[in-house]
């Protein structure tokens, strides 16, 4: 692992060296004062890199992440997005887990929404997040609550769609078990189809936490918002602080990262008859 | 509504299809007649009583048309009673819209967003062509492509799934948000940008998906393989490919609706002046909401397509699969 | 609908409620177009300075990403807010029932800009150009201009060989300048020195405002909707809303009177209010430096028109004819604005002054 790691790093250098100078050239080309001469030498320092040089990516790093807590750091922006993604998470599970069981219970209420749910799907959130939270506002809901609720929209369809199919996998031998024990349907059901469910819901719980963040950081960028990445990526981005944007990138996957590894630690004590193949 | 049609499924098998296309249709009546009702007001000037009067007639009309489609739904396949669900709501909508008179800037109603459908056609079908096509397809089978071929490369070698392959699951887990505005501005406001953004968020979940599927095959069956002497490859190809076919549809199925979100944020972070994503940005700007509920309905229409192609492709290779087989 | 006993019940609060009046300060909440920066100067120094608090209101200002400010007004989740003038009449066009109520921005500060070495020195040049601009309704004066000179663009979706192509990106000229478009729209206060920090010093840069041209499309008005207008009492203060939205008028000019009149001051202000959202880019990051940069800018677009006639916040009646006129030849207005959009009363009511 550390050796592809070491390999990605090398190969790296040169291909930042080698757009950098790119984009150096045509700014000198078009009369830039860039504080260099050489299309070279300023491949490494250019204010708004292609492709960042390591030592820029680790000052802006270290620059933007102390003090740790203060309102301006990205330590606590991801925390703020943390926050709303989890509650998010929390929301669309349940709501998730309760859609799964009406799709297995009913075919008529499958037929019926099923291809809504789809269609919800792939309706473009960023688009639909503004709207959501002006609905919402219009209520009283301001504040983080609007970011997780719409990352729960986001995140509820993979619950949904991994937990049915988790409660329709237990084997047709297992059932007829079961039935020869007289065991009713509520029975089945608690005792075979539910655990049976547990792994799936957990694969889709990681698909939904990376979807669940997207949902709040867009939920961020549209909506009236004081703090959390999605500010901080909406500001950047207008001021043209592409090291800044790189940092964010940086916090948002060590969030994703770390929200997917939590989730399989829970995975491994909620389902631990699974600990040996699950990874 | 859904323990309800829970207890209506588990109930006599059947009920009456006539009885239920009656309910259907008073349902759909009274919507119809709460929609004339307060059809041709301004926004402020709804008489309260029309108003009333439609929100009583919009409530019966929701009743009747859901226990109709319940007991209608039962008996159909297909998608004829999601399309009749789709209808009651969008009746039902128009008619609590107009009846509270919301400005057509905030929330358009349905008969709005069809006229503006229909009336901006050739923009949004071109929109359509460079969001879906270009950026979401195109980087869509670029991204599976090269996930599977990674996948194979990491089951073959067993070196890269140990130095790699944890990447690939750090890798699926960046939110696609924090990386469109980096991809964009390396990879410039074209087309090519944004199905990058795509193929990089199919990528990750296929490789993972892949080579836990070829990974899933049952070592008795593997076993089972040598024991009768057949070649590694028809081995592969007997054994794994099967039993890797489930989670890689998995992933396509997820990916499917990852890849239009993903092209249409990618536009929402610099596009040359087309795409679906640039139109709902400039239009929500505008006010012209319709344009932009048109838009979102095209974006959803390709994207039911696509995932039900996909979902027909995985019937088709996977109907032995326990998770596919119908509940008894 | 039980209009009658409400304005009843508002009699009878309103009464016990002015016996209590100074007790609590209203809560105002007030929606600006972006992140806090010195563009909105007038009404952090208006905070700091206690002006808000000195007509009985506690203001909270509210800030946004890329949302129009309307959509928060007209839901509710905000009582007041400032936006441009294209934005306040398209959306009225859509039902949104928002009000003018007045205007702090006299002169656009929206600008086309090329480098020196492209040649550019006249807009009728600009055929066959590849221009950057904004989406979102912030397209308007470029095309507006465009329009002017005869020149259509690939952003109206009826014309099959637009003469000028349009290239729209999000707020960062880097993005497309100067590699990808000959022009790139730019406002005084903030994208031409991000431009500058890109390496380009001004001398390099050929910088057409379209006010010089003719198109002074108004920007930072304020606004609010008919409804917190017509309120008996607003949010129980036993205050009209009228009243309300002519005190808050009355400490916002204050605001940035004292903040044009003391810079610098301002700047500080405005440099406490703000986290990351204030700094520039490229050599000109400094926040200090860009938003000093800002509140000069600005300052120019406020002490301008009316302001120098010492109207302040008073919307030009010929400027706003002349901004209906444009948005209609372009197509942007199907029809004239009712008088409704622009209410007088409350500037009026701020200052003790006739509106002429």
């Amino acid at each position: 692992m550390i050796i592809v790691a070491a390999l990605a790093l090398a190969l790296y250098w040169p291909l930042m060296l080698w757009v950098n100078a790119g984009a150096a050239q045509r700014s000198l080309d078009n009369g830039a004062e860039l504080g260099c001469t050489t299309a070279i030498a300023c491949a490494t320092q250019l204010r708004n890199p292609v492709l960042p040089a390591p030592a820029q990516l680790g000052n802006s790093l270290r620059a933007m992440s102390v003090p740790p807590l203060a309102p301006t750091s990205v330590p606590y922006n991801t925390l703020i997005t943390a926050g709303e993604t989890v509650v998010g998470l929390l929301i669309a599970s349940v709501l998730g887990i309760g859609l799964a069981v009406a799709l297995v219970g009913s075919r008529a209420f499958e037929r019926v929404t099923l291809p809504w749910l789809i269609a919800s799907q792939t309706v473009p959130v960023i688009a639909l997040a503004p709207m959501l939270a002006v609905v919402l506002g219009q209520y009283g809901v301001q504040g983080w609550l609007p970011k997780a609720l719409i990352a729960a929209y986001i995140a509820f369809f993979p619950v949904a769609v991994g937990v049915a199919a988790g409660l329709r996998s237990p084997d047709p031998m297992q059932e007829d078990l079961l039935t020869t024990y007289r065991a009713s349907g509520w029975q089945t059901f608690w005792k075979l189809r539910l655990p049976a469910s547990l792994p799936f819901l957990f694969t889709s719980l990681k698909v939904a936490a990376t979807a669940a963040l997207i949902g709040s950081i867009v939920a961020e960028i549209s909506t009236i918002s004081f703090s959390g990445l999605g500010k901080m990526l909406a500001e950047n981005s207008r001021a043209s602080d592409t090291l800044a944007l790189w940092v964010i990138m940086l916090y948002g996957a060590g969030l994703g990262i770390a929200l997917v590894a939590v989730l399989g630690l829970l995975e491994r004590l909620v389902t631990p008859w699974r600990a040996g193949q699950s990874r | 509504m859904a323990s309800r049609t829970v207890a209506l499924g588990r109930g006599r098998a059947g009920g009456l299809p006539g009885l239920g296309w009656l309910a259907l249709a008073l349902g759909l009546g009274l919507l119809l007649a709460a929609v004339w009702n307060v059809w041709n007001f301004p926004l402020d000037g709804v008489p309260p009583g029309r108003k009333g009067l439609s929100l009583t007639l919009i409530v019966l009309g929701l009743a009747s048309g859901i226990y109709g489609l319940a007991i209608l739904a039962r008996r159909m396949t297909g998608v004829v009673p999601a399309l009749l669900a789709a209808l009651l709501t969008l009746v039902a909508v128009e008619g609590l819209l107009r009846a509270y008179g919301v400005p057509p800037g905030l929330i358009p109603t349905p008969t709005r967003v069809a006229t503006a459908l229909y009336n901006s056609r050739t923009v949004l079908l071109g929109d359509a062509r460079v969001t879906f096509v270009q950026e979401a397809l195109l980087g869509y089978l670029a991204g599976v492509g090269m996930g599977i071929l990674v996948a194979l490369a990491a089951v073959r070698f067993p070196f890269l799934e140990r130095g790699a392959l944890p990447y690939a699951g750090l890798f699926a887990s960046i939110p696609i948000v924090a990386l469109a505005p980096v991809i964009v501005k390396a990879f410039g406001l074209e087309w090519p940008s944004k199905a990058i953004i795509v193929a990089i968020t199919v990528f990750f979940p296929v490789v993972v998906n892949v080579v836990r599927g070829l990974q899933s095959a049952s070592p008795l069956l593997l076993d089972l393989m040598q024991t009768y002497a057949v070649t590694p490859a028809a081995s592969f190809r007997l054994v794994r490919v099967p039993s890797a076919l489930p989670f890689l549809f998995n992933a396509l199925k997820i990916g499917s609706t990852l890849a239009l979100i993903g092209a249409i944020v990618g536009e929402f972070f610099g596009t040359t002046g087309q795409g679906l994503g640039f139109r709902i940005q400039i239009e929500a700007g505008r006010f012209n909401l319709d344009i932009v509920w048109a838009a979102i309905v095209i974006a959803s229409v390709l994207g039911i397509a696509f995932y039900g192609v996909i979902s027909w492709l995985e019937m088709r290779f996977t109907s032995w699969h326990a998770s596919r087989r119908q509940p008894g | 609908m039980n209009k009658a006993v409400l304005s009843a019940l508002t009699a009878a609060l309103a009464a016990s409620a002015l016996s209590s009046a100074g007790a609590a300060n209203v809560p105002v909440k007030l929606q600006l177009k972006w992140f806090p920066q010195a563009q909105f100067a007038g009404f952090f120094v208006a905070q700091a300075k206690g002006f808000y608090k000195a007509e009985g209101l506690d203001v909270t200002l509210l800030p946004i990403g890329d949302q129009s400010p309307i959509q928060t007004v007209a839901t509710g989740a905000a009582d007041f807010g400032t936006t441009w003038i294209t934005d306040l009449l398209t959306a009225r066009q859509q039902g949104l029932p928002v009000v003018h109520i007045a205007q702090l921005f006299q002169k656009s500060g929206y600008t086309l800009v090329a480098l020196k070495s492209s040649n550019l020195t006249d807009p009728k040049q600009f055929t066959g150009k590849r221009i950057g601009v904004w989406p979102s309704g912030n397209e308007y004066p470029a095309v507006a201009l465009l329009k002017k000179y005869g020149m259509t663009t690939s952003l109206d979706s009826t014309v099959a060989n637009p003469s000028v192509q349009a290239v729209t990106y999000p707020f960062d000229p880097s993005l497309v300048f100067p590699d990808k478009v000959d022009l790139v729209s730019a406002m005084t206060y903030n994208e031409v020195d991000q431009i500058v920090g890109l390496g380009y010093s001004l001398d390099k840069l050929q910088v057409f405002n379209v006010s010089d041209f003719g198109i002074n499309l108004l920007e930072d008005l304020m606004f609010t909707t008919q409804k917190t207008l017509d309120n008996k009492n607003f949010k129980n203060s036993g205050m009209s809303g009228q009243e309300v939205a002519a005190k808050l008028v009355r400490a916002t000019i204050k605001g940035w009177n004292y903040a044009v009149a003391n810079q610098k001051e301002a700047v500080q202000t405005v440099l406490v209010n703000c986290g990351n959202t204030c700094k520039g880019s490229g050599t000109r990051a400094s926040a200090a430096g860009h938003q000093t940069w800002q509140m000069t800018e600005v300052a120019k677009l406020y002490r301008a028109g009316q302001t120098l006639k010492g109207n302040a916040g008073l919307l030009d009646r010929a400027t706003y004819a002349a901004n209906v006129k444009q948005l209609m030849d372009l197509g942007i207005l199907k029809s004239a604005p009712s008088a409704g959009a622009v209410n007088y009363k409350v500037w009026e009511m701020a200052t003790g002054k006739t509106a002429k």
